[in-house]
Protein backbone atom coordinates (compact mmCIF):
# COMPACT_ATOMS: atom_id res chain seq x y z
CA UNK A 1 0.00 0.00 0.00
CA UNK A 2 2.89 2.35 0.83
CA UNK A 3 4.19 1.87 -2.73
CA UNK A 4 0.86 2.87 -4.29
CA UNK A 5 0.66 5.84 -1.95
CA UNK A 6 4.20 6.90 -2.91
CA UNK A 7 3.33 6.74 -6.62
CA UNK A 8 0.13 8.74 -6.13
CA UNK A 9 1.97 11.36 -4.09
CA UNK A 10 4.80 11.62 -6.62
CA UNK A 11 2.34 11.90 -9.51
CA UNK A 12 0.53 14.62 -7.62
CA UNK A 13 3.74 16.55 -7.09
CA UNK A 14 4.59 16.05 -10.77
CA UNK A 15 1.22 17.54 -11.74
CA UNK A 16 1.72 20.42 -9.30
CA UNK A 17 4.96 21.31 -11.07
CA UNK A 18 3.19 21.63 -14.42
CA UNK A 19 1.91 24.92 -15.78
CA UNK A 20 -1.29 23.31 -17.01
CA UNK A 21 -2.18 22.30 -13.44
CA UNK A 22 -1.65 25.86 -12.28
CA UNK A 23 -3.65 27.14 -15.27
CA UNK A 24 -6.51 24.77 -14.39
CA UNK A 25 -6.45 25.94 -10.77
CA UNK A 26 -6.28 29.62 -11.82
CA UNK A 27 -9.12 29.28 -14.33
CA UNK A 28 -11.21 27.50 -11.70
CA UNK A 29 -10.43 30.19 -9.13
CA UNK A 30 -11.27 32.99 -11.59
CA UNK A 31 -14.50 31.16 -12.42
CA UNK A 32 -15.36 30.91 -8.73
CA UNK A 33 -14.57 34.59 -8.17
CA UNK A 34 -16.78 35.63 -11.11
CA UNK A 35 -19.53 33.30 -9.89
CA UNK A 36 -19.30 34.78 -6.39
CA UNK A 37 -19.50 38.32 -7.78
CA UNK A 38 -22.50 37.37 -9.93
CA UNK A 39 -24.35 35.41 -7.25
CA UNK A 40 -23.95 38.14 -4.64
CA UNK A 41 -24.67 41.01 -7.03
CA UNK A 42 -27.71 43.08 -6.18
CA UNK A 43 -29.38 42.17 -9.48
CA UNK A 44 -29.12 38.44 -8.88
CA UNK A 45 -30.10 38.77 -5.22
CA UNK A 46 -33.13 40.80 -6.25
CA UNK A 47 -34.14 38.07 -8.70
CA UNK A 48 -33.77 35.48 -5.96
CA UNK A 49 -35.91 37.54 -3.61
CA UNK A 50 -38.59 37.80 -6.29
CA UNK A 51 -38.50 34.03 -6.81
CA UNK A 52 -38.88 33.07 -3.16
CA UNK A 53 -41.85 30.72 -2.38
CA UNK A 54 -45.18 32.51 -2.42
CA UNK A 55 -48.72 31.31 -1.75
CA UNK A 56 -48.99 30.81 -5.55
CA UNK A 57 -45.68 28.91 -5.66
CA UNK A 58 -45.32 27.36 -2.17
CA UNK A 59 -42.54 24.94 -3.23
CA UNK A 60 -40.41 27.63 -4.83
CA UNK A 61 -40.53 25.97 -8.26
CA UNK A 62 -39.59 29.21 -10.04
CA UNK A 63 -36.52 29.62 -7.84
CA UNK A 64 -35.48 26.03 -8.44
CA UNK A 65 -35.94 26.51 -12.18
CA UNK A 66 -33.69 29.55 -12.12
CA UNK A 67 -31.16 27.64 -10.09
CA UNK A 68 -31.21 24.59 -12.38
CA UNK A 69 -30.75 26.74 -15.43
CA UNK A 70 -27.68 28.43 -13.90
CA UNK A 71 -26.16 25.17 -12.62
CA UNK A 72 -26.89 23.35 -15.87
CA UNK A 73 -25.04 26.01 -17.86
CA UNK A 74 -22.06 25.92 -15.53
CA UNK A 75 -21.83 22.12 -15.36
CA UNK A 76 -22.11 21.77 -19.17
CA UNK A 77 -19.35 24.33 -19.73
CA UNK A 78 -17.25 22.83 -16.96
CA UNK A 79 -17.73 19.32 -18.40
CA UNK A 80 -16.14 20.39 -21.68
CA UNK A 81 -13.42 22.59 -20.20
CA UNK A 82 -12.46 20.09 -17.51
CA UNK A 83 -12.18 17.26 -20.04
CA UNK A 84 -9.71 19.25 -22.17
CA UNK A 85 -7.56 20.21 -19.21
CA UNK A 86 -7.76 16.75 -17.60
CA UNK A 87 -6.60 15.15 -20.85
CA UNK A 88 -3.73 17.63 -21.18
CA UNK A 89 -2.64 17.21 -17.55
CA UNK A 90 -2.62 13.42 -17.60
CA UNK A 91 -1.44 12.87 -21.18
CA UNK A 92 2.30 12.81 -20.46
CA UNK A 93 2.32 11.08 -17.09
CA UNK A 94 2.77 7.54 -18.41
CA UNK A 95 5.05 8.47 -21.36
CA UNK A 96 7.23 10.50 -18.93
CA UNK A 97 7.45 7.52 -16.61
CA UNK A 98 8.60 5.39 -19.51
CA UNK A 99 11.55 7.57 -20.50
CA UNK A 100 15.06 6.14 -20.23
CA UNK A 101 16.61 6.93 -16.89
CA UNK A 102 13.23 6.99 -15.17
CA UNK A 103 11.72 3.62 -16.02
CA UNK A 104 14.99 1.71 -15.47
CA UNK A 105 15.18 2.86 -11.90
CA UNK A 106 11.49 2.31 -11.20
CA UNK A 107 11.62 -1.22 -12.59
CA UNK A 108 14.63 -2.04 -10.44
CA UNK A 109 12.53 -1.49 -7.33
CA UNK A 110 10.71 -4.39 -5.69
CA UNK A 111 7.24 -3.70 -7.04
CA UNK A 112 5.35 -5.35 -9.87
CA UNK A 113 4.87 -3.55 -13.15
CA UNK A 114 1.10 -3.65 -12.73
CA UNK A 115 1.44 -1.96 -9.32
CA UNK A 116 3.70 0.66 -10.85
CA UNK A 117 1.25 1.43 -13.65
CA UNK A 118 -1.74 1.26 -11.33
CA UNK A 119 -0.14 3.70 -8.89
CA UNK A 120 0.74 6.14 -11.65
CA UNK A 121 -2.74 5.94 -13.21
CA UNK A 122 -4.37 6.36 -9.82
CA UNK A 123 -2.16 9.39 -9.19
CA UNK A 124 -3.33 11.00 -12.43
CA UNK A 125 -6.92 10.22 -11.58
CA UNK A 126 -6.50 11.74 -8.10
CA UNK A 127 -5.13 14.94 -9.65
CA UNK A 128 -8.15 15.29 -11.92
CA UNK A 129 -10.53 14.42 -9.08
CA UNK A 130 -9.06 17.09 -6.79
CA UNK A 131 -9.15 19.76 -9.50
CA UNK A 132 -12.74 19.02 -10.52
CA UNK A 133 -13.89 18.73 -6.91
CA UNK A 134 -12.30 22.09 -6.17
CA UNK A 135 -14.41 23.88 -8.76
CA UNK A 136 -17.59 21.86 -8.36
CA UNK A 137 -17.64 22.00 -4.56
CA UNK A 138 -16.70 25.68 -4.66
CA UNK A 139 -19.36 26.66 -7.18
CA UNK A 140 -21.98 24.48 -5.49
CA UNK A 141 -21.24 26.15 -2.16
CA UNK A 142 -21.33 29.68 -3.62
CA UNK A 143 -24.63 29.12 -5.48
CA UNK A 144 -26.22 27.36 -2.51
CA UNK A 145 -25.22 30.09 -0.05
CA UNK A 146 -26.31 32.83 -2.42
CA UNK A 147 -29.72 31.26 -3.09
CA UNK A 148 -30.29 29.43 0.16
CA UNK A 149 -31.19 26.30 -1.82
CA UNK A 150 -28.98 23.23 -1.49
CA UNK A 151 -29.46 20.83 -4.39
CA UNK A 152 -27.76 17.48 -4.89
CA UNK A 153 -28.12 17.25 -8.67
CA UNK A 154 -25.32 19.71 -9.34
CA UNK A 155 -22.74 17.74 -7.37
CA UNK A 156 -24.00 14.48 -8.88
CA UNK A 157 -23.21 15.89 -12.33
CA UNK A 158 -19.58 15.28 -11.44
CA UNK A 159 -20.22 11.54 -11.84
CA UNK A 160 -20.69 11.55 -15.66
CA UNK A 161 -17.65 13.83 -15.99
CA UNK A 162 -15.47 11.46 -13.98
CA UNK A 163 -16.81 8.36 -15.75
CA UNK A 164 -16.25 9.99 -19.16
CA UNK A 165 -12.74 10.96 -18.16
CA UNK A 166 -12.02 7.40 -16.99
CA UNK A 167 -12.93 6.01 -20.41
CA UNK A 168 -10.74 8.54 -22.19
CA UNK A 169 -7.97 8.13 -19.62
CA UNK A 170 -7.87 4.42 -20.44
CA UNK A 171 -7.31 5.28 -24.11
CA UNK A 172 -4.72 7.91 -23.18
CA UNK A 173 -2.73 5.47 -21.03
CA UNK A 174 -2.85 2.69 -23.59
CA UNK A 175 -1.76 4.94 -26.47
CA UNK A 176 0.91 6.44 -24.18
CA UNK A 177 2.36 2.98 -23.50
CA UNK A 178 2.31 1.97 -27.14
CA UNK A 179 3.65 5.21 -28.62
CA UNK A 180 5.57 6.55 -25.59
CA UNK A 181 4.23 9.91 -26.66
CA UNK A 182 1.85 12.27 -24.94
CA UNK A 183 0.79 13.94 -28.17
CA UNK A 184 -0.59 10.81 -29.86
CA UNK A 185 -2.91 10.02 -26.96
CA UNK A 186 -4.01 13.63 -26.67
CA UNK A 187 -4.81 13.90 -30.39
CA UNK A 188 -6.83 10.67 -30.33
CA UNK A 189 -8.80 11.80 -27.26
CA UNK A 190 -9.51 15.22 -28.72
CA UNK A 191 -10.66 13.61 -31.96
CA UNK A 192 -13.06 11.45 -29.96
CA UNK A 193 -14.34 14.31 -27.80
CA UNK A 194 -14.65 17.06 -30.38
CA UNK A 195 -15.17 15.24 -33.68
CA UNK A 196 -16.26 11.61 -33.52
CA UNK A 197 -18.56 11.82 -30.52
CA UNK A 198 -20.56 14.95 -31.51
CA UNK A 199 -20.90 13.67 -35.09
CA UNK A 200 -22.05 10.24 -34.00
CA UNK A 201 -24.35 11.74 -31.36
CA UNK A 202 -26.12 13.70 -34.12
CA UNK A 203 -25.80 10.87 -36.64
CA UNK A 204 -29.51 10.84 -37.50
CA UNK A 205 -29.62 14.56 -38.27
CA UNK A 206 -26.18 14.85 -39.85
CA UNK A 207 -24.90 11.57 -41.21
CA UNK A 208 -28.01 9.63 -42.12
CA UNK A 209 -29.03 12.48 -44.42
CA UNK A 210 -25.96 11.85 -46.52
CA UNK A 211 -26.05 8.06 -46.34
CA UNK A 212 -29.09 6.23 -47.66
CA UNK A 213 -27.73 2.67 -47.56
CA UNK A 214 -28.98 0.61 -44.58
CA UNK A 215 -25.64 -1.13 -44.42
CA UNK A 216 -23.72 2.09 -43.95
CA UNK A 217 -26.28 3.40 -41.48
CA UNK A 218 -25.83 0.19 -39.47
CA UNK A 219 -22.09 0.63 -39.63
CA UNK A 220 -22.36 4.22 -38.39
CA UNK A 221 -24.60 3.03 -35.55
CA UNK A 222 -22.09 0.31 -34.72
CA UNK A 223 -19.28 2.88 -34.60
CA UNK A 224 -21.46 5.07 -32.38
CA UNK A 225 -21.93 2.22 -29.90
CA UNK A 226 -18.26 1.33 -29.86
CA UNK A 227 -16.89 4.87 -29.46
CA UNK A 228 -16.85 6.75 -26.13
CA UNK A 229 -20.18 8.58 -26.03
CA UNK A 230 -18.88 11.86 -24.72
CA UNK A 231 -21.62 14.04 -26.20
CA UNK A 232 -24.28 11.79 -24.65
CA UNK A 233 -22.53 12.12 -21.30
CA UNK A 234 -22.52 15.90 -21.61
CA UNK A 235 -26.25 15.78 -22.15
CA UNK A 236 -26.68 13.45 -19.18
CA UNK A 237 -24.75 15.99 -17.07
CA UNK A 238 -27.31 18.67 -17.89
CA UNK A 239 -30.17 16.25 -17.28
CA UNK A 240 -28.84 15.35 -13.84
CA UNK A 241 -28.61 19.01 -12.85
CA UNK A 242 -32.10 19.63 -14.12
CA UNK A 243 -33.24 16.62 -12.08
CA UNK A 244 -34.64 14.93 -15.16
CA UNK A 245 -34.96 11.16 -15.23
CA UNK A 246 -32.05 9.55 -17.01
CA UNK A 247 -33.50 6.99 -19.38
CA UNK A 248 -30.35 6.11 -21.30
CA UNK A 249 -27.59 4.76 -19.10
CA UNK A 250 -25.69 3.08 -21.95
CA UNK A 251 -23.11 5.93 -22.23
CA UNK A 252 -22.06 5.20 -18.62
CA UNK A 253 -21.48 1.53 -19.39
CA UNK A 254 -19.78 2.48 -22.63
CA UNK A 255 -17.26 4.70 -20.81
CA UNK A 256 -16.74 2.20 -18.01
CA UNK A 257 -16.21 -0.59 -20.56
CA UNK A 258 -13.66 1.60 -22.35
CA UNK A 259 -11.86 2.20 -19.08
CA UNK A 260 -11.89 -1.49 -18.19
CA UNK A 261 -10.75 -2.71 -21.60
CA UNK A 262 -8.05 -0.08 -22.11
CA UNK A 263 -6.64 -0.24 -18.58
CA UNK A 264 -6.58 -4.03 -18.92
CA UNK A 265 -4.78 -3.78 -22.26
CA UNK A 266 -2.42 -1.20 -20.78
CA UNK A 267 -1.53 -3.44 -17.83
CA UNK A 268 -0.97 -6.41 -20.17
CA UNK A 269 1.14 -4.39 -22.57
CA UNK A 270 3.14 -2.61 -19.86
CA UNK A 271 3.97 -5.83 -18.02
CA UNK A 272 5.39 -7.35 -21.22
CA UNK A 273 7.16 -4.30 -22.59
CA UNK A 274 10.94 -4.22 -22.77
CA UNK A 275 12.71 -1.00 -21.93
CA UNK B 1 33.89 -16.50 -1.30
CA UNK B 2 30.30 -17.32 -2.26
CA UNK B 3 28.86 -16.19 -5.57
CA UNK B 4 26.73 -13.07 -5.62
CA UNK B 5 25.73 -13.18 -9.28
CA UNK B 6 25.69 -16.38 -11.29
CA UNK B 7 25.08 -16.08 -15.00
CA UNK B 8 24.71 -19.24 -17.06
CA UNK B 9 24.39 -18.99 -20.82
CA UNK B 10 22.31 -15.85 -20.68
CA UNK B 11 21.60 -14.25 -24.05
CA UNK B 12 19.36 -11.61 -25.53
CA UNK B 13 18.06 -11.28 -29.06
CA UNK B 14 15.90 -8.34 -30.08
CA UNK B 15 13.52 -8.34 -32.97
CA UNK B 16 13.62 -5.26 -35.15
CA UNK B 17 10.91 -5.83 -37.72
CA UNK B 18 11.96 -9.01 -39.51
CA UNK B 19 15.56 -8.61 -38.42
CA UNK B 20 16.91 -10.36 -35.34
CA UNK B 21 19.60 -8.48 -33.42
CA UNK B 22 21.74 -10.58 -31.12
CA UNK B 23 22.60 -8.02 -28.47
CA UNK B 24 24.09 -10.57 -26.12
CA UNK B 25 25.52 -13.95 -27.08
CA UNK B 26 25.37 -16.70 -24.41
CA UNK B 27 27.43 -15.50 -21.47
CA UNK B 28 28.72 -17.30 -18.40
CA UNK B 29 29.95 -15.13 -15.56
CA UNK B 30 30.24 -15.37 -11.81
CA UNK B 31 30.67 -12.37 -9.54
CA UNK B 32 31.79 -13.08 -6.01
CA UNK B 33 30.31 -11.52 -2.91
CA UNK B 34 32.10 -8.47 -1.62
CA UNK B 35 34.06 -7.67 -4.77
CA UNK B 36 33.93 -4.66 -7.04
CA UNK B 37 33.39 -5.94 -10.55
CA UNK B 38 33.87 -3.74 -13.58
CA UNK B 39 32.13 -4.27 -16.90
CA UNK B 40 33.92 -2.63 -19.81
CA UNK B 41 33.31 -2.37 -23.48
CA UNK B 42 32.72 0.08 -26.31
CA UNK B 43 29.27 1.45 -27.10
CA UNK B 44 26.96 -1.29 -28.33
CA UNK B 45 29.01 -4.04 -26.67
CA UNK B 46 25.98 -5.28 -24.73
CA UNK B 47 26.91 -3.93 -21.28
CA UNK B 48 23.63 -2.13 -20.68
CA UNK B 49 21.69 -5.13 -21.98
CA UNK B 50 23.50 -7.35 -19.48
CA UNK B 51 22.74 -4.94 -16.61
CA UNK B 52 19.10 -4.68 -17.65
CA UNK B 53 18.86 -8.46 -17.71
CA UNK B 54 20.31 -8.72 -14.22
CA UNK B 55 17.91 -6.06 -12.96
CA UNK B 56 14.94 -7.85 -14.49
CA UNK B 57 14.10 -4.87 -16.72
CA UNK B 58 14.25 -7.10 -19.79
CA UNK B 59 13.80 -10.86 -20.07
CA UNK B 60 16.59 -13.10 -21.37
CA UNK B 61 16.12 -15.00 -24.62
CA UNK B 62 17.93 -17.96 -23.09
CA UNK B 63 19.94 -18.88 -20.03
CA UNK B 64 19.61 -18.28 -16.33
CA UNK B 65 20.85 -15.76 -13.83
CA UNK B 66 20.52 -15.55 -10.08
CA UNK B 67 21.41 -12.95 -7.50
CA UNK B 68 22.32 -14.42 -4.13
CA UNK B 69 20.31 -17.48 -5.08
CA UNK B 70 17.22 -15.52 -6.11
CA UNK B 71 16.02 -15.61 -9.70
CA UNK B 72 16.61 -12.31 -11.49
CA UNK B 73 13.54 -10.16 -11.92
CA UNK B 74 11.84 -11.59 -8.83
CA UNK B 75 10.69 -9.13 -6.18
CA UNK B 76 12.92 -10.92 -3.66
CA UNK B 77 15.97 -10.39 -5.89
CA UNK B 78 15.06 -6.73 -6.33
CA UNK B 79 14.99 -6.17 -2.56
CA UNK B 80 18.70 -7.12 -2.55
CA UNK B 81 19.65 -4.61 -5.24
CA UNK B 82 20.57 -0.96 -5.31
CA UNK B 83 20.84 0.71 -8.71
CA UNK B 84 22.17 3.96 -10.06
CA UNK B 85 21.32 4.16 -13.77
CA UNK B 86 23.27 5.97 -16.44
CA UNK B 87 21.61 9.23 -17.57
CA UNK B 88 19.19 8.98 -14.69
CA UNK B 89 16.33 11.44 -14.63
CA UNK B 90 15.30 11.96 -11.06
CA UNK B 91 12.06 13.91 -10.52
CA UNK B 92 13.31 17.49 -10.75
CA UNK B 93 10.22 18.83 -8.98
CA UNK B 94 11.21 17.01 -5.78
CA UNK B 95 13.89 17.98 -3.33
CA UNK B 96 16.54 15.51 -2.21
CA UNK B 97 14.62 14.43 0.86
CA UNK B 98 11.35 13.92 -1.07
CA UNK B 99 13.14 11.99 -3.78
CA UNK B 100 14.67 9.62 -1.22
CA UNK B 101 11.28 9.22 0.48
CA UNK B 102 9.73 8.31 -2.86
CA UNK B 103 12.31 5.68 -3.81
CA UNK B 104 12.49 4.46 -0.21
CA UNK B 105 8.72 3.89 -0.22
CA UNK B 106 8.97 2.01 -3.51
CA UNK B 107 11.64 -0.14 -1.87
CA UNK B 108 9.19 -0.94 0.91
CA UNK B 109 10.62 1.40 3.57
CA UNK B 110 8.39 3.82 5.44
CA UNK B 111 7.89 5.81 8.62
CA UNK B 112 10.64 6.36 11.16
CA UNK B 113 12.82 3.60 9.74
CA UNK B 114 12.90 5.37 6.39
CA UNK B 115 13.50 8.76 8.01
CA UNK B 116 16.45 7.38 9.96
CA UNK B 117 17.90 5.67 6.91
CA UNK B 118 17.55 8.83 4.83
CA UNK B 119 19.51 10.76 7.49
CA UNK B 120 22.22 8.09 7.40
CA UNK B 121 22.65 7.92 3.63
CA UNK B 122 22.54 11.69 3.23
CA UNK B 123 25.23 12.01 5.86
CA UNK B 124 27.21 9.24 4.17
CA UNK B 125 27.23 10.90 0.75
CA UNK B 126 27.71 14.32 2.31
CA UNK B 127 24.38 15.72 1.10
CA UNK B 128 22.58 16.45 4.38
CA UNK B 129 22.98 20.16 3.84
CA UNK B 130 21.19 20.02 0.47
CA UNK B 131 18.29 17.75 1.35
CA UNK B 132 15.69 20.53 1.07
CA UNK B 133 17.03 21.90 -2.20
CA UNK B 134 15.11 21.08 -5.39
CA UNK B 135 16.93 18.46 -7.46
CA UNK B 136 16.81 20.70 -10.52
CA UNK B 137 19.29 22.97 -8.75
CA UNK B 138 21.78 20.17 -8.04
CA UNK B 139 25.12 20.03 -9.83
CA UNK B 140 26.13 16.88 -11.68
CA UNK B 141 28.25 15.75 -8.74
CA UNK B 142 25.42 16.35 -6.26
CA UNK B 143 23.07 14.48 -8.58
CA UNK B 144 25.38 11.46 -8.57
CA UNK B 145 25.76 11.58 -4.80
CA UNK B 146 22.00 11.77 -4.20
CA UNK B 147 21.65 8.97 -6.76
CA UNK B 148 24.10 6.89 -4.76
CA UNK B 149 22.16 7.68 -1.59
CA UNK B 150 19.03 6.45 -3.35
CA UNK B 151 20.78 3.24 -4.38
CA UNK B 152 22.00 2.62 -0.83
CA UNK B 153 18.67 3.25 0.92
CA UNK B 154 17.62 -0.36 1.27
CA UNK B 155 21.01 -1.68 2.53
CA UNK B 156 21.61 -3.47 -0.79
CA UNK B 157 23.70 -6.61 -0.93
CA UNK B 158 24.49 -5.79 -4.55
CA UNK B 159 24.97 -2.35 -6.00
CA UNK B 160 24.70 -1.74 -9.75
CA UNK B 161 26.36 1.47 -10.89
CA UNK B 162 26.08 2.52 -14.49
CA UNK B 163 28.68 5.18 -15.30
CA UNK B 164 28.78 6.49 -11.71
CA UNK B 165 31.54 9.03 -12.33
CA UNK B 166 30.64 10.13 -15.84
CA UNK B 167 30.75 13.91 -16.23
CA UNK B 168 32.12 14.48 -12.74
CA UNK B 169 35.24 16.49 -11.96
CA UNK B 170 38.29 14.73 -10.47
CA UNK B 171 37.47 15.85 -6.92
CA UNK B 172 33.94 14.51 -7.24
CA UNK B 173 35.25 11.27 -8.70
CA UNK B 174 37.61 10.85 -5.78
CA UNK B 175 34.73 11.39 -3.37
CA UNK B 176 32.66 8.75 -5.11
CA UNK B 177 35.59 6.33 -5.09
CA UNK B 178 35.88 6.91 -1.36
CA UNK B 179 32.18 6.18 -0.88
CA UNK B 180 32.43 2.99 -2.92
CA UNK B 181 35.40 1.79 -0.93
CA UNK B 182 33.45 2.18 2.32
CA UNK B 183 30.43 0.43 0.80
CA UNK B 184 32.67 -2.40 -0.35
CA UNK B 185 34.26 -2.71 3.09
CA UNK B 186 30.78 -3.11 4.54
CA UNK B 187 30.47 -6.26 2.43
CA UNK B 188 28.38 -4.96 -0.46
CA UNK B 189 29.15 -6.35 -3.89
CA UNK B 190 29.50 -3.59 -6.47
CA UNK B 191 28.95 -4.02 -10.19
CA UNK B 192 30.28 -1.05 -12.14
CA UNK B 193 29.75 -0.27 -15.78
CA UNK B 194 32.01 2.52 -16.93
CA UNK B 195 33.80 4.04 -19.88
CA UNK B 196 36.37 5.64 -17.61
CA UNK B 197 38.94 2.89 -17.66
CA UNK B 198 41.37 4.63 -15.33
CA UNK B 199 38.57 4.90 -12.77
CA UNK B 200 37.66 1.25 -13.17
CA UNK B 201 41.29 0.27 -12.78
CA UNK B 202 41.48 2.17 -9.51
CA UNK B 203 38.43 0.65 -7.87
CA UNK B 204 37.73 -2.80 -9.28
CA UNK B 205 38.92 -6.20 -8.09
CA UNK B 206 37.91 -7.94 -11.30
CA UNK B 207 36.78 -6.85 -14.73
CA UNK B 208 35.10 -8.30 -17.79
CA UNK B 209 35.61 -6.74 -21.18
CA UNK B 210 32.78 -7.08 -23.69
CA UNK B 211 32.61 -6.59 -27.39
CA UNK B 212 29.68 -7.24 -29.74
CA UNK B 213 27.72 -9.13 -27.11
CA UNK B 214 30.61 -11.37 -26.08
CA UNK B 215 32.86 -11.33 -23.01
CA UNK B 216 36.27 -11.27 -24.64
CA UNK B 217 38.24 -11.22 -21.41
CA UNK B 218 37.50 -11.51 -17.70
CA UNK B 219 39.79 -11.67 -14.75
CA UNK B 220 41.53 -10.07 -11.81
CA UNK B 221 42.33 -6.41 -12.56
CA UNK B 222 45.87 -6.73 -11.15
CA UNK B 223 46.61 -9.85 -13.17
CA UNK B 224 45.14 -8.46 -16.35
CA UNK B 225 47.24 -5.32 -16.21
CA UNK B 226 50.44 -7.19 -15.41
CA UNK B 227 52.65 -7.72 -18.46
CA UNK B 228 53.78 -11.32 -18.14
CA UNK B 229 57.52 -11.75 -17.67
CA UNK B 230 58.54 -8.12 -18.15
CA UNK B 231 60.15 -6.24 -15.28
CA UNK B 232 61.15 -2.62 -14.98
CA UNK B 233 64.50 -2.12 -13.23
CA UNK B 234 65.32 1.41 -12.11
CA UNK B 235 68.99 2.17 -11.72
CA UNK B 236 70.50 4.93 -9.64
CA UNK B 237 74.00 4.37 -10.93
CA UNK B 238 75.78 2.82 -13.87
CA UNK B 239 74.62 1.88 -17.37
CA UNK B 240 73.38 -1.55 -18.48
CA UNK B 241 75.93 -3.39 -20.64
CA UNK B 242 75.21 -3.76 -24.34
CA UNK B 243 73.70 -7.11 -25.22
CA UNK B 244 72.33 -7.77 -21.73
CA UNK B 245 70.22 -10.92 -21.93
CA UNK B 246 66.48 -10.19 -22.03
CA UNK B 247 66.82 -6.41 -22.09
CA UNK B 248 64.03 -4.92 -24.16
CA UNK B 249 64.84 -1.25 -23.71
CA UNK B 250 66.71 1.28 -21.62
CA UNK B 251 65.62 4.86 -21.05
CA UNK B 252 68.64 6.90 -20.06
CA UNK B 253 66.46 9.80 -18.89
CA UNK B 254 64.44 7.83 -16.36
CA UNK B 255 67.21 5.25 -15.96
CA UNK B 256 64.66 2.49 -16.42
CA UNK B 257 65.50 -0.80 -18.11
CA UNK B 258 62.82 -3.21 -19.28
CA UNK B 259 63.97 -6.78 -18.86
CA UNK B 260 62.09 -9.80 -20.12
CA UNK B 261 62.50 -12.68 -17.69
CA UNK B 262 59.89 -15.37 -17.78
CA UNK B 263 61.24 -17.12 -14.68
CA UNK B 264 63.11 -16.08 -11.51
CA UNK B 265 66.35 -17.70 -12.74
CA UNK B 266 66.40 -15.48 -15.85
CA UNK B 267 65.62 -12.41 -13.75
CA UNK B 268 68.46 -13.15 -11.32
CA UNK B 269 70.87 -13.74 -14.20
CA UNK B 270 70.01 -10.29 -15.56
CA UNK B 271 70.39 -8.70 -12.12
CA UNK B 272 73.80 -10.36 -11.69
CA UNK B 273 74.89 -9.05 -15.10
CA UNK B 274 73.76 -5.54 -14.19
CA UNK B 275 75.54 -5.66 -10.84
CA UNK B 276 78.69 -7.00 -12.53
CA UNK B 277 78.56 -4.05 -14.93
CA UNK B 278 78.61 -1.68 -11.93
CA UNK B 279 74.94 -0.79 -11.95
CA UNK B 280 73.27 0.17 -8.72
CA UNK B 281 69.69 -1.18 -8.63
CA UNK B 282 67.10 0.98 -6.95
CA UNK B 283 63.83 -0.86 -7.67
CA UNK B 284 62.56 -3.90 -9.55
CA UNK B 285 58.84 -4.04 -10.33
CA UNK B 286 56.76 -6.19 -12.69
CA UNK B 287 55.70 -4.08 -15.65
CA UNK B 288 52.02 -3.17 -15.76
CA UNK B 289 49.96 -2.02 -18.68
CA UNK B 290 47.10 0.31 -18.01
CA UNK B 291 43.61 -1.11 -18.36
CA UNK B 292 43.17 1.28 -21.23
CA UNK B 293 46.09 -0.29 -23.10
CA UNK B 294 44.73 -3.79 -22.43
CA UNK B 295 41.28 -2.65 -23.53
CA UNK B 296 42.46 -1.16 -26.82
CA UNK B 297 44.65 -4.18 -27.52
CA UNK B 298 41.72 -6.51 -26.89
CA UNK B 299 39.40 -4.49 -29.07
CA UNK B 300 41.90 -4.72 -31.91
CA UNK B 301 42.40 -8.46 -31.37
CA UNK B 302 38.70 -9.22 -31.17
CA UNK B 303 38.09 -7.12 -34.27
CA UNK B 304 40.40 -9.49 -36.09
CA UNK B 305 38.64 -12.53 -34.61
CA UNK B 306 35.19 -11.20 -35.32
CA UNK B 307 35.99 -10.09 -38.85
CA UNK B 308 34.67 -13.21 -40.69
CA UNK B 309 31.39 -12.85 -38.84
CA UNK B 310 30.83 -9.31 -40.02
CA UNK B 311 31.25 -10.31 -43.64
Amino acid sequence: MIKIYALIRETFLEALSKKVFVVFAIISTIGLVILTAYCFSSGFQEQIQNLQPTPDDPLGVALREKLRSLQSGISFAFFNAALILAIIITSDMVPNMMTKGVIDLLLSKPLSRVTLLFGKVLGGFAVVLVLTLYFMLGSWGIISIATGVWTTGYMLSLVPLIVTFLGLYGVLVYVGIQSRSAVSGMVICFLIVYTASPLLFSREELMFQAVSSDFWRSMITLVYHTTPQVADMAQITSSIVQEKTITNTVPYYNSLAYALVFFGLSAFSFSRKEF
Amino acid sequence: MAACIEIHGISKTYRNGKQLIEALKPIDLTIQQGEIFGLLGPNGAGKTTLIKLMLGIIAPTSGECSILGEKIGSLKAKTLIGYLPENHRFPLYLNGQQMLEFYGNLGGLSGKALGKRIDEVLEFVNMSEWRKLKIQRYSKGMMQRIGLAQALLNHPKLLFLDEPTDGIDPVGRKEIRGILEIVKNEGTTIFVNSHLLSEVELITDRVAIMRKGVVVKAGNTQELTQTQGVHVITLSGGTPPNGLQGMLSYNAGTREAEIEATNPHMLNTSIDALRAAGCFIETIVPKRSSLEEIFIELMQESQELLRPESK
